[in-house]
């Protein structure tokens, strides 16, 4: 027999409601979900071949368009195993684009996880990944192409040939101009593009697979040189400035991931041998090295280890640790830091610079939004889960893209 | 048209889950539709009361939903879709709210964020004495009194013996009788 605690229970915990936003959101990631059916087979050969021969020569009347053709597939590079979805009437609130993103990728190796506006995630390869500011085009890079796509249809807009594969792609935040290293028997080339593909020229012959870093007034890419050290092409004034490399950074090679401060000419560089992050002042000032703030310290995630969160704090990854740090004119000092479960692997701020992305790798490869704690804060409190992929396989050169 | 529209809807009501998963694995979205329908609700709110936060909440339903549908191709039509698809939610919220500690830190778990604010008073302060016990019994009372599962299958559903489950519940409806208590006390 039923307590009157029993009944208020059964009363009470049948009350709240989910939203209609988050109902219509989950319905439509749901049904996505569901792997498509295997087509009945054809019972004859000859009468599938007919109607093949039928659908195409029908497809050819009519006109289909070219982004449905293999070989704009293949030059997109849409994975035909998983070919994105092109639902006709998408509930308009199934983004899966967290809050303040215009858009979002996952890029592990040569596979793109793109949230896209209209709902779901389409799934593509690519050797290198890229979205425009505000995700209003898609830069990938196939073997001997550089090819523009539309992130919603993922149709291609243009496409570039190159000497060799695009291994590394960087959109400048003005938008017109984009930064690509590409790999050509063995040896790496920094590129320089306007953003409609045309006006291509070598910067420098001899640089490492690193992903280039914009300045914010788009007037400066940083890079890493053949030998290691990192450089700075002034685009206003036509000349290369190599970065001196800060004692305490010794050994000097290695740096894995370049990240210019939301305004000023501050460049961020972590480094894989030595484990360590240094601030290069790229206006002629002196270097210096990161406090990491951990006893025992470990590597900072290669590829999306470092993320401006203001003009003047970065959060970085040493030993799966997420420090906040903030950068003074002379040196650093730690702000405040948080234990994540081990796996922390890539990090990145939203446009608002009040969330973060967290990519955690174990069995499965999990891609989570915190927001930024308080510096006094002790905690970091999950927000959203963006994307969960199986086999990670995690690599260097991974990172998240939020724009 | 519209009769056929109609008949079709009557048909899935009468329906068991059983037949909308083995016409969604063949590709309808209408039976995945209706599947869907049937239990978001309840999953929804066994996630809210686990996690005891709406955006988590929402976030472990539909994660739950999306592996269920995605792994309709595996499941066994001879057990109940509701208990499959609720164990997922379980192991869901209390996998994200394990992790959130780690991430977080034990001392510094965060507070429910009112996820039954438009409820009446006592329903609320129940349910956030709910939110209060241990992970554990707070489970088993979301299963038994919110999801209405006999102890029996309730075990089954976690893989324990129906003795702990007997014993968690009564302990939990002490706990929450011992919350109540000290709230009235506070308030008088």
């Amino acid at each position: 027999m039923s307590s009157d605690l029993e009944k208020q229970l059964e009363r009470a915990l049948r009350e709240p409601a989910p939203s209609e936003q988050s109902t219509s959101r989950a319905r439509g990631a749901a049904l996505d979900a569901i792997p498509e059916a295997r087509p009945p087979r054809p019972r004859r050969r000859r009468l599938g071949l007919a109607v093949i021969a039928m659908a195409t020569a029908a497809l050819a009347i009519t006109g289909v368009t070219l982004a449905a053709s293999p070989a704009v597939r293949e030059a997109v590079g849409i994975d035909e195993h998983h070919p994105p979805r092109h639902d006709t009437a998408p509930p308009p609130d199934r983004s899966p684009l967290p809050e303040g993103a215009s858009g979002f990728a996952t890029v592990v190796g040569d596979r793109i996880w793109l949230a896209r506006p209209g709902g779901g995630v389409a799934r593509l390869r690519g050797t290198a990944f890229e979205l425009s500011p505000n995700a209003i085009y898609a830069a990938a890079g196939r073997p001997g192409r550089l090819v523009i796509l539309d992130p919603a249809s993922l149709r291609r807009v243009k496409a570039h040939r190159v000497d060799g594969t695009v291994v590394a792609v960087a959109w400048a935040p003005i938008g017109i101009r984009i930064a690509y290293i590409v790999r050509h028997d063995g040896r790496f080339a920094l590129h320089l593009i306007e953003g409609d593909l045309s006006g291509d020229t070598v910067v420098d012959r001899d640089v490492r697979p690193v992903t280039p870093a914009w300045r914010w007034d788009s007037l400066a890419v940083a890079y890493v040189g053949g030998n290691d050290t990192v450089k700075v092409q002034d685009l206003e004034f036509g000349r290369t400035v190599a970065e001196r490399t800060p004692r305490c950074a010794v050994p000097s090679r290695g740096p894995t991931d370049l990240a210019f401060a939301p305004h000023g000419t501050r460049l961020a560089v972590a480094q894989l041998f030595g484990s360590t992050g240094w601030i290069a002042d790229t206006s002629g000032g002196r270097s210096f090295c990161l406090p990491l703030g951990v006893a025992r310290q470990g590597p900072i995630a290669a590829g999306g280890g470092i993320a401006w969160i203001s003009r003047t704090d970065l959060m970085t990854t040493p030993s799966s640790t997420l420090v906040r740090i903030r950068v003074g004119v002379r040196d650093g000092r730690v702000l405040q830091q948080v234990e994540t479960p081990s796996g922390l692997e890539s990090i990145a701020a939203a446009p608002d610079r009040r969330t973060i992305a967290l990519a955690l790798n174990g069995h499965r490869l999990n891609v989570m939004v915190v927001p930024i704690p308080a510096p006094d804060a002790a905690k970091v409190r999950l927000l959203r889960i963006l994307l969960q992929t199986p086999s990670p396989g995690w690599s260097p050169g991974s990172h998240l893209l939020w724009r | 048209m519209c009769h056929s529209g109609r008949s079709t809807l009557v048909k899935m009501r009468r329906s068991t889950d059983a037949a909308l998963v083995r016409r969604a694995r063949d590709g309808s979205r209408e039976a995945a539709g209706e599947l869907f329908a049937r239990h978001w609700p309840g999953a929804w709110r066994a996630a809210l009361v686990i996690t005891g936060r709406r955006e988590m909440a929402d976030d472990v339903a539909q994660d739950a939903f999306e592996r269920a549908f995605a792994a309709l191709g595996r499941f066994d039509e001879s057990r109940p879709f509701g208990a499959w698809l609720h164990r997922i939610v379980v192991n869901r919220a209390l996998d994200l709210l394990r992790r959130e500690r780690r991430l977080v830190g034990l001392d510094s778990a965060d507070e429910p964020t009112g996820g039954w604010r438009d409820l009446a008073a006592e329903d609320r302060a129940l349910l956030e004495a709910v939110v209060a016990l241990s992970e554990p019994r707070r489970v088993v009372i979301v299963l038994r009194y919110g999801l209405g599962y006999p102890p029996a299958e309730i075990g089954s559903l976690l893989g324990l013996p129906t003795g702990t489950i007997h014993s968690r519940l009564a302990r939990a409806l002490e706990d929450l009788r011992e919350l109540r208590r000290e709230g009235n006390v506070e308030r008088s």
